[in-house]
């Protein structure tokens, strides 16, 4: 157990110690007990803070720090029990005080506590975190602090015991059932993969034995019956290659992007258990991350990688993204794009014409900024309403504001989508998900869906 | 700039744990101000000086303005000012006033300047303690959040379930009620008001060394009082060098970090490795 003990007499003490000579020498000059009494107090004061550090500088305190897990989901709770054994003979009162990193808060109990130990006398504290943030977070050290006024004297000790705890982003609010997952990816297949016949894994047909066929291949049952050499027949591998594009800029930050990370992660982790390729490619100004999931042990390691990503602050630009594509040789992808339309629309959407040429279907996932939270800027509207109060302004005024203009950018971020043949999905809040999104989307391309579409044009 | 999340403010409450709003400690804090301060006005009534009194008034006012702006916020810059108007007032009223006692011996017996200067002193005492006990309150003061929805109050009682029987369980921390705090401050305010009674005893005893025995004799002028004085220079002294002697910070180490051991030896490998890669050329 490492222990730092701290000890500083503060300005206010070192106050103390002045004003109370100084009563003491001017009233014993000029026989005033109106000044020589409080100074005399004073000084005492002091005089008693001492002798408690002195008397309690012996006393040991025995720590011992543990947490429920090592891995936890934001909004997810975490218990942290302290355990402290008092190994002196004096009874010892002293505030406890957990420190933890920016990602927690406490619950029900502030994170400082008032104990009295009674000689060899433990106990254990109890504190339920919850985790708020994303991201690499600590638990520690524990700060104790004895004796009266400690705004006078600082007596503490700080016993630097730190736990490490990943924060993952929060759990999805929907459970969707495999069944619909599955659907969605059979859908997804049969839509933009094309059926061909090859060495794959998934019998096609059955055909006459010729020469040079593999004898392994050989039906023998159906030879039986039919008296002659038949052969089996299988289906090329029908996988689809995800290419998932993260957008790290400026614009993306806060409750949305880790929205958008946890979409990422819900979509990703539909298409490893399968046969499809995934790849995650996540860009700001340039490509900081080009994550490829694997099936085996790592797997779970690249998963944890993924969640490690930050967003940047500064402004993305999608054609590096597509350049590094292109560079890699990812063709003939289905490229899921995660970001919104904030900032200039121009540099987020340049490029999506050589996905295109690349054989690429794009479908791009808004999370509408006015879903997930509010942005204002005081300043801003500050000149529309005077009397009303901030809060009312930025939950009312400013989304009406930027209403019209959100709908404009919809509208040509649409345009520029389908002139390239893709897709555009809106996610506006926690309640929507992004299989349930990517589901609707096939629906529309489902056979019968057609079939009405088409009566209606004629 | 700032952002929000809506539905983290609708599952949870903050709240804080705050200092009495209004406490009996507080309001009997500016009482014995007050009570201080009217003692001493009093004596300059009695001993007929319009400018002791003035000075008095006024900062009496001051002292006064300022506990009321205050409020329910006591700090301890507030009661140094307090201390520092003390100091100030006695300074102007000596200047003023009479040098040699800041009253008027003539109109007011010396035995009763003294019993008026002893009760306002106490006056001034029993302040500085009640503002220290009621900052020793304030500093428990902290923030955590509550559950406000359903759901979040379900996975709280969830999560709690879960941890009964384990080393995480929840147990209530018998935080002191009020009732014990009040019983916890009288017990430790016994001995703070024993040794105020002491004080006030020796002060008596060396007023009548002083006006009595003693009278106008050389020893008390040269002898005792300097000697008094130079014993608080002292002490203040004492205390100061005291603190300088002890260290900052002090950090004990029970047992070697394992990390440590594990960095010495990755630098012993690589100075190795260097020293081949060297001799290799």
């Amino acid at each position: 157990m490492l222990e730092d003990r701290h000890l500083e007499l503060t300005k206010n003490g070192k106050g103390f110690i002045l004003f109370g000579s100084l009563f003491v020498i001017v009233g014993l000059a000029i026989d005033n007990f109106l000044l020589i009494i409080p100074g005399i107090f004073l000084l005492l004061v002091i005089s008693s803070i001492f002798a408690n550090f002195l008397l309690t500088q012996k006393a040991q305190i025995i720590t011992e720090l543990r947490i429920s897990k090592k891995y936890m989901r934001s909004r997810g709770l975490l218990a942290v029990s302290a355990k402290l054994t008092n190994d002196s003979n004096k009874v010892v009162r002293l505030k406890v005080t957990l420190r933890f990193s920016y990602h927690f808060r406490t619950i029900e109990t502030p994170e400082q506590v008032f104990l009295e130990l009674k000689p060899q006398e433990s106990r254990t504290l109890v504190w339920i975190l919850i985790g708020v943030r994303r991201g690499n977070a600590e638990v520690g050290p524990i700060e104790m602090h004895m004796g009266p006024f400690q705004y006078l004297f600082k007596q503490s000790r700080i016993v630097k015991l730190v736990e490490y705890i990943k924060v993952l982003p929060q759990r999805p609010r929907i459970n969707i059932p495999w069944k619909t997952k599955k659907e969605l990816l059979l859908k997804m297949v049969h839509e933009f993969a094309k059926r061909v016949k090859g060495r794959g894994d998934e019998f096609f047909a059955l055909r006459d034995y010729m020469p040079g066929d593999e004898v392994k291949h050989i039906d023998w049952y159906a030879t039986a019956r039919h008296d002659k050499l038949i052969t089996k027949e299988f289906e090329d591998e029908r996988n689809l290659h995800f290419l998932i594009y993260l957008d790290l800029g400026s614009t993306m930050f806060g409750p949305k992007f880790e929205y958008a990370l946890s979409s990422v992660v819900e979509l990703s982790s539909l298409i490893q258990g399968t046969n499809h390729d995934l790849a995650v490619i996540a860009y700001a100004d340039n490509v900081s991350r080009f994550i490829v999931p694997q099936v085996g042990k790592n797997e779970l390691k690249l998963m944890l990688n993924l969640f490690d990503i930050e967003a940047s602050g500064v402004e993305s630009n999608f054609i590096n993204a597509i350049k590094f594509t292109r560079s890699n040789q990812l063709l003939h992808s289905i490229a899921i794009i995660f970001s919104d339309l904030e900032g200039d629309l121009k540099t987020k959407l340049q490029g999506l014409h050589l996905l295109k040429t690349m054989g690429s279907r794009v479908i791009f996932v808004n999370f509408s900024t006015m879903g997930f939270n509010i942005l204002a800027s005081p300043d801003q509207i500050i000149d529309q309403a005077q009397s009303m109060e901030y809060k009312d302004i930025v939950e009312t005024v400013f989304p009406s504001l930027v209403q019209d203009d959100y709908k404009a950018r919809e509208k040509e971020a649409r345009q520029i989508l389908y002139s390239v043949g893709g897709d555009f999905i809106e996610m506006r809040g926690y309640e929507d998900n992004i299989i349930l999104s990517l589901y609707r989307l096939m629906k529309k391309y489902s056979p019968s869906q057609r079939l009405i579409q088409q009566a209606l044009r004629r | 700039m700032r952002f929000t999340d809506k539905v983290f403010e609708e599952d949870w409450e903050k709240k804080s744990l705050e200092t009495q709003k209004f406490s009996p400690v507080l309001l009997a804090h500016h009482l014995f101000g007050i009570i201080a301060i009217g003692i001493i006005l009093a004596q300059s009534v009695l001993s007929l000086n319009i400018y002791v009194f003035t000075i008095w008034l006024i900062i009496g006012l001051v002292i006064l303005l300022i506990d009321l702006s205050k409020g329910n916020k006591l700090d301890l810059s507030s009661e140094l000012i307090f201390g520092f108007f003390f100091i100030l007032g006695t300074a102007l009223s000596l200047l003023l006033g009479n040098f040699a006692s800041m009253f008027f011996p003539d109109s007011l017996g010396r035995i009763e300047i003294i019993l008026f200067q002893v009760s306002a002193g106490t006056c001034v005492v029993l302040r500085f303690i009640l503002s220290l006990y009621y900052i020793e309150f304030s500093t428990q003061e902290g923030f955590y959040i509550i559950p406000a929805s359903k759901h979040s109050k379900e996975q709280l009682q969830h999560y709690q379930d879960n941890l009964v029987l384990t080393d995480f369980e929840r147990r209530k921390i018998n935080d002191d009620k009020f009732l014990k705090k009040w019983q916890f401050i009288i017990q430790k305010m016994f001995w703070p008001l024993i040794i105020i009674l002491i004080l006030v005893l020796i002060a008596v005893a060396y007023s009548f060394i002083i006006y009595f025995i003693i009278p106008n004799d050389a020893i008390a002028e040269l002898v005792i009082r300097p000697s008094l004085v130079v014993i608080a220079i002292l002490y203040s002294v004492l205390l100061i060098r005291t603190h300088a002697i002890l260290p900052k910070v002090v950090s004990q180490k029970d047992e070697p970090n394992e990390n440590e051991i594990s960095e010495e030896a990755t630098e012993v490998y690589s100075e190795d490795e260097e020293e081949i890669s060297k001799e290799l050329g």
